[in-house]
Parts: C-alpha cells; structure tokens; sequence
C-alpha cells in the first residue's frame, strides 16, 4: 500500500504542488504572525527588562482606566512620597518620575526647518524628567550635560540626527500648552542604541515635565534602588505600607512585564487580523484541497475497483489516501513555517528600515509555533481528503470492470434539503438586522447568519452549478461559436466540480462584495451626515489620517485661528476618555467629547432629544439617547466622569442627544474639561467666514497663523467630506489587500482543477484537434471555462456580499448607517477582474492542453 | 503496380499520396521502423482498403497521410499540398477542412449532441454546413431521429454512424477511417461499410480504411497488403474470398 501512496503522488506531483501552495501560503500568513508576534514580544521584553535594569523598585499609580488607544491612565502621586520612600531602610536611591505622551500634533519636537521629528505614526515622542542617578535610568549621556535649568533639553541621539540639530541649538517644542524654545544641552544614547526601539526621547527637568505632562506638582512613578543585600521583593514589601490605597509597588520585573504587555496589547488587533485572514485563506484552502483530492480519487475509481477486486480491504483503500494527504500536508506545513519565518523576517526588516530602531532579536520560532503550524497544515489537509478518502472505500469492485465515468451528480436530495435548512437558519439570524433597536447586540447575530448563508450557498451549489453555468454561457456560442459551446458545457458537466472550485473563489469575493457595498453605503451616509451636521465654512484638524489613534492638538491652534481677519465663528471640539458613573452606579470608559455650547450651533447642527446644546452650562453634560435609554438617564440625573489624572467631575444630565456624530456618547464644557484634565486637545475646530470674505483666503490665512503646530490640515467643506470618504477607502484597501491571498489560492484551485480535467479529456481533446481544432481555439476553450467558474464564483460570492451588507446597514442603522448604496461600477470591475483573474488561471492549463500531442490521446483508444 | 513508382502527385485525381514515407520509433536496438518506404496514391472517388498483420504500420500511415503524425522521412500530400513542411496551424486547417475521420472507437465528444458532433469540423471552421449535403447524409445514415442526443445516449454502432455523418458532412477531400467497424457485431458493421460506399459511388467520396477484417474489405475497390512497414501487395476490386486467399498465401 505505502508504494502504491508513494507511486501515486509522484504520478501527481505537479497537482500536488498547487496543492501544497494552497497550504504553504495559509500557513506562512498563521506562523508568520505568530514569530513576528514572538519576535516583537521578545524585543519589547528586552528593551524594557534593559530600561529598567537597575530600578528595584517601582511606585505608581492605580489604574483609572484603560484608553484604547493610549493605555492605563493612572493616578497620580503625591511629592511627597519621594522623600518618605527615601527614608526606607535599605533604599539608597529613589527618583520621581513624569513624562507625556506624544504623536500627531502635540507634544512633538520640531527640526531646523519646523517640521516633526519621527513618523506622524508608529514610534511616540517621549517628554520625560531626567532622571540624574545613571542607575536608575536606562539613557546615557553621549555628549554634552544632563538638563540643568528649566528651558534646557537632551535629545536621543537618532532624533538629533533625524532633525538635524546640534548641541547649543535652540529647539522648538510643541505641547498643548503651546510653543515653548528649549536649548539642546545634551545627546543620549539608550543604553548603546541610539535610540529606545524608534521613539524620540526628551528629557526635561522635572518641574518642566510636569509642567508639560500637568501633573502639577504630583508626579507618575518613583523608582527606588536597594542597598546590596536586599531584595526586590524586600524592598517592595517594605515600601508598600507608605503607600496610599490608590498606588502600588512593583518589583522591576513585575513593571518590565506590565509595560512590556502594555505595548504588546497594541499589536493585538493587528495580530488578531492577520489571523483572521489567514484563516480564510485556509479556509479557501480546504476546498482547493477537498477538490483536488476528489478530482484524483475519481479518476483513480478504476485502480482503487482493482486493489478492492484483488482483495485490498476499505481500510486499506482509505490508509493510502489518506497517507497521501499526510505525506502532502507534512512537506506543506513544514513549507508553510519556513515560508512564515521569512515572512516574519521581511516584516521585522520592513519596520527596521522603516526607523523604528528595534533592538534586533533574533526570530523566535516557539515550540508552540511549530506545532500549531504543523497541526493546522495538516489538519486542514485532512478534513479536506476525508470526504474524497472515505468516497475511495465505496468504489465497488465491480467498477474496475466498468467504464469510468464522470461524475454527474450533486442533486442528491439530502442535499437539497440540508442547504435549505441551512439557509433558512442563516435567514433566520440575519432577520435580527432588522428588528435591533440601534445596539451592536445584533451583529453577532447577523455574522452567523451570514456564515450561515455562505455555508448554504456553498452546500447547494452542486445542484444550482450546472443550469447556472449554462444560462451565463448561453450567450457564449454565438460570441465564440463551438469552442464556447464546448466551454459551457465543460463547465457545466461535473457540478460537483465545478462548483467546488468556485465556491472557493466565492468566499473571498463574497467578503469583498461585502466591504465594497457597505463601504460604498458607509462613504454615503457619512457624507450625508456631515452634509447635514456641518454648517461652517472650514475644518482644521490633524492630518494624521483614519488608521491611527485620534489625534488631537493644542487649543492654542483655536486661539491662533480666531486672530484671522474674515474668521467669523470658531469652535473646537475636545476629544477624551473617562471612567464614567451612571446614575445607576453602571461604571465604563467611554469616550466623550468637549464642546463650546455658545456657537455651536451656527456651525454645526446637532439632533437632539431633549434640551438645546447652547443651553449647556459648566457642571452640566449632555447624553446620548441610547446610552440615556440603556441606563435610564433623566434630564437632571448626575453623572460621574473620572477623567485622567484622577479628577471626577458630577455633572449633571442637561439634555438627551441623538448624534454620536458631533456630540459623541457625551458632551461636556471646554471650560470644565479644560480644568479636569492635563491635556486640553481639540479633536477638531470647526469655523465659519465672514458674509462676503473668500472661504479659499481665510482658510490660507488659518493655515499661515497656526502653522507653528505640525502635523495640520486645514480643509474647506469639500475637502472636509472627502477626506472622511478617503479614511474609508483607505481602510477598505487594506481589508482588499488582506483579502488577496485567499483569492490566489482560490485562482490556484481554479488552475488545478482544469488541469486535472484536462489529464481527464485527453482523448476528446485529442480528438478537437484530429478534426480541426487548432490550438488557439483549444485555448480559448479552456480559458472559457475558466472564465466562466470563475465569474460564476463571483456573481454568486458578489451576491451575497451584498445581501450581508444591505443587512449589515440594516444592523447598524442606529450608528448612522442610514443610506445603503449598491455601487454598480465596482461590481462591475470586481466581475471583469474575476473574469481577468480565470483568464489568468487557466494560462497554464490551456497550453498544456493545447500542446497535447494528438496521437496519444487518440493511441489510448 | 503503378502505384509504386515515385513519381509526385501531378494532376488532381489524386486525392492524397505518400512518397518514400518512413516513420521510425526509438532507435539503436529499440528501432522500430513503423513505415519503411512506403510510396503510395489515393486517387479521387476511390475507397481503398489497408490491410496487414498487426503492427505492421496500418495505423502508423493512416495517421502520417492525414496529417496527425509526421514522417522521419519521406513526404506525404493532401490534393497536391506538402503536409510535411506545414505548421501546426496549417496543418490543422488540412485536417478540418480537408480530411474526415472515422476512429474505432471514442469518435464524438460527450458533451455535444449528434448533430453538434457531425458539424463540429464546420463549426471550427465558422462555416455553414451544406444544408442538401448534411441532410441527405443524415438520411443516408439514418439518423434524423437522433439528432439531439448527446453520444452516451446513443448505441456503438449509432456513435460510429454518427462519426461516419461527420466525416461525409464537410465533403473533405478524403476520409481516413481506422477499423471503424471493428467494435461493432457484423450487422452494424456492415450498415457502416454500405454507407461508406454509397458516399464513395453516390458522393464520389475518397475513403482510406484499415481494416482486419476482409469481409470490411471486400467492399473497397482495390486493398492494399502492409507487412514490416513496407507494401507488400496490391488488389484491385476485391472480395472477401479473394481477400482471404491472399492473405493466406501472404502469411505462408
Ligand atoms: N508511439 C510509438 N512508439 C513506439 N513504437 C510505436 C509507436 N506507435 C507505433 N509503434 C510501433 O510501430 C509499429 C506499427 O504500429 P501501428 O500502430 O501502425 O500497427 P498497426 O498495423 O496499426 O497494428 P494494429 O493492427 O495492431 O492496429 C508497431 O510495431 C508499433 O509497436
Ligand atoms: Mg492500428
């Protein structure tokens, strides 16, 4: 048995190689993700088990909350505590410790020519007190002197180089609490590197950090050494008595691995997507390899009927196919690891060149990675040749006396009746699109619904291939005469087949119909909304773009932008996270938005429930009706807002909003914002011009006066529109772009089953070309085919693409998703590309098939 | 034996030819020589019958004077055109629009229907098929009820009457038929053998058959005795009888 295994996949090796390529790219996309993930991990341990090396000891605060985008917010500590913790025994060293967070427009430092140093995105600017004990920071000075006086900075070495800037240089910084002109005194290394994992460093006197960071006179964190002798866990326990119930003390370990999971927790959505799609491109992967599979079982009926004739027992029969999908999906998983190891590799040298200055470690390949590798490579080959295996132990005996013939099934009644039980399930959970009221409660629902239908689509697509590849092939006989005929027909005569391979193609399409229409849908109703919510003239916000985390910038640019002859009305809008208090003690974070309630109104045109926004005074915010509704908020209710740095603010409820668009889950006053946080940031400063002043000159004369902060973009309500249509395409191009792997399997699966059909044919093929088929007409056959499994896969995985989305929108009417728009052009170029993508496919297959020789395939008569 | 003298095809009652063909497989002591000097004529509206023991090369020049192989040496021409400098593209333009065939079995392609089958080479071509010509071979062969089948609905010797129509319909120069009897039972078989004769009287059709069988032969008007890749023999206006005669005295 094992040599005929053996003799069989060499027999096959060349579908056996667009096979393993189906599994090879699945599972380079999984382990890939997983040694990158490693591999970053490791790095970040790294880098901060050396920041912290000899800090024994670290103080800090509680967790407030959790931003998404700027991780714990914590309390603050009392100055007092230095000096306590200094007293301990055993404590020789302790330094306070306040830094801020920068990217987008604040808290960035400026080069000689006033532009940002470091990427809009990735790597952070770091504002952060100098810590004088070189035990107790990981920074060395390179050149020059620590920050001595308020208005002196050190630089990390790399930033220095990037910005060009020298030590006795004056340099330019940008907080949110303006502009402020430091003198570089300094340059330093981080432990050897020039600089710590790509950030900017700067370092600042403590009373200037704090100024920045507004901690006021409290500081972030106190690092503490212990005398010879003590240890950290010692030390920790000796520290923590001191400590208010609102702080913690951790040993430096402990610390390096919070931080460290702190950065890590902000590629997790990155690594969950990767994921995600290398799961569907596996998925794809099952029916190219199911297909092939069945494909070389079918036409190996006669040889399987004579081992049975010969005395082989079923269990026989299936050992060897399914040795042979062990022995394929072994060198494939394998294959797919190593590939995955290079794609890790080319992504860790991509971020590298990129600047973001990693201490490089080398790819950590875990066990664990290794053996998810090979268990999904080979269980994916597995359950994809169980079907065709177990199809093998039925072949009678008898058949190896019979003709082999094609396999015409694919109406059996089971199926019919599982697919449309199937589908009515799906059609069943996607009705809950239409009966939620407005809460993400129902998208669960509606994705399983959606898989749902996928499935069915998927189980009755035997029975459906052949009338539907014969009613889109109609046409084709008149176009192309018989060679579309025999097209048609060739890809209508096994369904089973035929629709095995496009439902592959179908599920990728499907997702990309999907995100199309509903992004398409999103685009409109977004525009709608702003078309209606925006009033004003101009828009100034940060042009750090959709994929990043919102950016905000000092209120300065507000102040500077009012100075403008022909500016008439100005308001900013804040942006910030908080710990909230309902009144019915429910505590979340969410997030919120800061507002100017006088003028608000002549710019912007807020829905509201109940109250007026102009109306809203300090001490007073305004909520949303569904967050209202879901926890019972009246009009004069009192909500609690823990924002960062600690302070809670009771507000009381001012009126009921119905516009997460301007007022978000909540609206507060700049002015009480302005007092309850550090930062005060607007998200975006919404202006409207003088009657008679040109739009386009006010708007030149915005951007002349606020150029002093980096990182702007000052846009008309065109530009303003567009952009938020422009964040949405760009978003939907990588989801495209994530997409194309299981599309090029899905081609694979294509190529490979009409090569194998072809080996089938040979002798009709053979016989075309006897009576005057010439080569090029053999091709276009072949191509024809391919053209049409391929745009059936399409119109099919296009139609439910939209179908989802319409209930989708429906699902998410209440997040003003209010317009449903089926843009026809890109489905159409999606259908032509399909059509361009078989074309593709069948290249190979088509010049084999027309290079046959003719006599062999008639010799075999 | 006029035939055998080498001379090329002059003038146009000659419908296909062969000139010092040799066709040899393998080489050193694998050597096969399938065709070993074969110089012949196939004048028009003449139905000539192959015969020899097996193996020895019926097939080989039936495949190399229709164009579906080539020669190692020698040349071979189809109403006066020199198939063996031709391209793959030109060469399959003689074959659809000048040569019919008749396989022994696994003649017509499953997935079209009979009368789909039968205009297949003009279909290739994008030509209309002759409606007088194409109806009266369907009523030759019998076939009208039939048309829309598709072969596997068909009996053997439907498909062969079917392969027979295709290869009559185009009015081809000549046509080659290789055993086109030989899977069917004597009935059949001789259905097939009287409609390729009527076609050759009738329609002044050329026919070329290899045939084992000298009953098959005996409806041709002159045999041909292939014996090691060479002619060995030659009969004019045979019968079974005198078929059977002479192969006697060929094998003794
Ligand atoms: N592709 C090939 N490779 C090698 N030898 C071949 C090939 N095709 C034919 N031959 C050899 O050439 C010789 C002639 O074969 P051919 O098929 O013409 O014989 P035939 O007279 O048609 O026999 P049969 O009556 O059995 O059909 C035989 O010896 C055969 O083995
Ligand atoms: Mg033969």
């Amino acid at each position: 048995m094992l040599r005929l295994t053996r003799r069989s996949l060499w027999e096959h090796k060349r579908r056996l190689v667009s096979t393993i390529v189906a599994i090879v790219l699945g599972v380079a996309f999984m382990a890939g993700t997983f040694v990158l993930t490693d591999t970053l991990d490791r790095t970040f341990d790294d880098l901060f088990a050396e920041h912290n090396e000899d800090v024994d000891a670290q103080v800090q605060g509680d967790v407030i909350f959790s931003d998404p985008f700027l991780g714990d917010q914590r309390q603050l500590l009392e100055p007092g505590l230095v000096g306590e913790i200094a007293g301990v025994e055993g404590v020789t060293k302790v330094a306070p410790f306040a830094a801020a967070f920068g990217f987008g427009s604040t808290n960035r430092i400026l080069d000689a020519e006033g532009e940002p140093i470091g990427a809009a995105q990735g790597p952070p600017t770091l504002l952060e007190s100098w810590v004088e004990d070189p035990e107790l920071t990981p920074y060395v000075v390179a050149e020059g002197r620590a920050p001595a006086a308020d208005d002196e900075i050190v630089l990390n070495v790399a930033a220095a180089e990037d910005g060009e800037l020298e030590v006795g240089d004056d340099v330019t910084v940008v907080t949110q609490l303006g502009r402020t002109i430091y003198s570089l005194v300094g340059l330093i290394t981080f432990g050897t590197a020039e600089s710590s994992a790509g950030a900017v460093s700067v370092e600042l006197t403590l009373a200037e950090a704090q100024r920045i960071a507004g901690t006021g006179d409290k500081v972030q964190q106190i690092f503490a050494k212990a005398e010879d002798g003590v240890s950290q866990q010692e030390l920790v326990d000796r520290i923590a008595p001191l400590l208010p119930p609102t702080a913690e003390v951790l040993t430096a370990e402990q610390a390096a691995a919070q931080i460290s999971s702190d950065v890590q927790s902000g590629f997790e959505f990155f690594q969950i997507a990767l994921q995600v799609f290398g799961g569907i491109a596996l998925l794809v992967g099952i029916f190219v390899i199911s297909n092939t599979f069945s494909i070389l079982v079918a036409q190996r009926t006669r040889e399987l009927a004579l081992l049975r004739a010969v005395g082989a027992s079923r269990g026989q029969v299936l050992g060897s196919v399914l040795l042979e999908a062990v022995l394929v999906g072994a060198v494939a998983a394998v294959l797919g690891l190593v590939a995955g190891m290079g794609l890790a590799k080319g992504v860790t040298a991509l971020l590298e060149a990129s600047g973001s200055d990693l201490p490089t470690t080398s790819l950590q390949l875990r066990p664990a990675t290794v053996i998810i590798s090979l268990v999904i490579g080979l269980g994916v080959t597995l359950i994809a040749a169980m079907i065709p295996a177990i199809r093998a132990t039925r072949v009678p005996p008898l058949a190896a006396l019979r003709d082999v013939a094609i396999d015409r099934s694919g109406a059996s009644r089971l199926r019919i009746i599982g697919g449309v039980v199937v589908l009515l399930l799906g059609a069943l959970n996607l009705s809950a699109a239409w009966t939620s009221d407005g809460d993400t409660d129902a998208i669960p629902t509606v994705g399983l619904g959606a898989v749902l239908v996928i499935i069915a689509a998927i189980v009755i697509g035997p029975v459906l291939a052949g009338p539907s590849v014969r009613t889109l092939g109609s046409g084709l006989p008149l176009l192309r005469g018989v060679t579309g005929r025999l097209a048609t027909e060739n890809a209508a005569r096994s369904p089973k087949r035929t629709s095995a391979t496009s439902s592959a193609l179908l599920i990728g399409v499907a997702l990309v119909g999907f995100i199309t229409v509903f992004a398409a849908s999103a685009k409109d109703s977004v525009t709608a909304e702003v078309e209606r919510g925006f009033k004003g003239d101009f828009v100034i916000q940060s042009d750090a773009g959709a994929l990043g985390p919102p950016s905000g910038f000092p209120s300065l640019v507000a102040e500077e932008a009012a100075t403008v002859e022909g500016v008439d009305v100005l308001v900013g809008v804040g942006f910030g996270s908080a710990r909230i208090r309902y009144p019915d003690e429910v505590e979340v974070t969410q997030r919120f938005v800061s507002i100017e309630p006088e003028g608000f109104e002549e710019v912007l045109s807020p829905r509201m429930v109940e109250g007026e926004v102009s109306k809203l005074t300090d001490g007073g915010i305004i909520v949303d009706d569904d967050r209202a509704e879901d926890h019972e908020v009246d009009v004069g209710d009192t909500i609690t807002l823990t924002v960062v740095g600690g302070a809670a603010l009771e507000l009381e409820v001012q009126g009921i909003s119905d516009d997460e668009q301007l007022l978000g889950n909540f609206a507060i006053t700049r002015t009480d914002f302005a007092e309850a946080v550090p930062e005060l940031l607007d998200i975006q400063v919404f202006g409207t011009v003088d009657d008679g002043a040109d739009v386009d000159d006010v708007m030149a004369a915005v951007e002349e006066a606020t150029a002093g902060t980096p990182s702007l973009e000052v846009l008309d309500r065109d530009g303003f529109i567009g952009d938020l249509a422009d964040q949405i395409t760009s978003f939907v191009t990588v989801i495209y772009a994530l997409l194309v792997l299981s599309i090029i399997i899905a081609l694979i699966g294509i190529a490979n089953t009409l090569s194998l059909s072809i080996n089938e044919r040979t002798r009709e093929l053979g016989l075309l070309r006897a009576v005057g088929m010439h080569r090029g007409q053999m091709r276009a056959t072949i191509r024809w085919e391919a053209v049409l499994i391929s745009v059936l896969g399409t119109l099919v995985g296009l139609a439910l693409g939209l179908g989802l989305s319409y209930a989708m929108v429906q699902a998410l009417e209440g997040f003003g998703l209010t317009k449903f728009v089926v843009p026809l052009g890109s489905l159409a170029l999606i259908t032509v590309f399909a059509a361009l993508l078989g074309v593709l496919a069948s290249l190979r297959p088509a010049h084999r098939a027309s290079r046959l020789a003719i006599l062999d395939a008639i010799a075999t008569s | 034996m006029t035939s055998l003298t080498a001379a090329p095809p002059s003038d146009g009652t000659i419908a296909a030819s062969a000139r010092d063909a040799h066709k040899i497989y393998g080489s050193g002591d694998t050597e096969v020589r399938a065709l070993d000097g074969v110089s012949v004529d196939f004048e028009d509206g003449r139905f000539t019958a192959i015969m020899g023991p097996s193996g020895s090369g019926k097939s080989t020049l039936m495949h190399c004077v229709a164009g579906l192989d080539d020669l190692t040496s020698g040349q071979v021409f189809i109403g006066g055109t020199d198939l063996t400098s031709l391209s793959d593209k030109a060469l399959t333009k003689v074959r659809r629009d000048e040569v019919g065939f008749v396989f022994q079995s696994f003649n017509l392609i499953p997935t079209l229907s009979a009368l789909e089958n039968i205009t297949l080479p003009m279909d290739l071509a994008g030509r209309r098929p002759d409606q007088a010509v194409l109806d009266s071979v369907i009523d030759t062969v019998g076939l009208r009820d039939r048309l829309s089948h598709r072969p596997s609905e068909l009996s053997g010797g439907q498909q062969q009457r079917v392969a027979v129509a295709r290869a009559l319909a185009g009015q081809a120069r000549i046509v080659f038929a290789d055993e086109p009897t030989g899977n069917l039972d004597s009935r059949a078989g001789a259905e097939i053998l009287g409609f390729i004769r009527r076609a050759v009287d009738e329609m002044g059709q050329t026919v070329v058959m290899v045939t084992h069988d000298p009953v098959a032969a005996g409806y041709a008007d002159r045999v041909l005795f292939l014996a090691d890749g060479k002619i060995v023999d030659e009969m004019a206006d045979p019968t079974s009888k005198r078929v059977i005669d002479r192969m006697k005295a060929l094998a003794g």
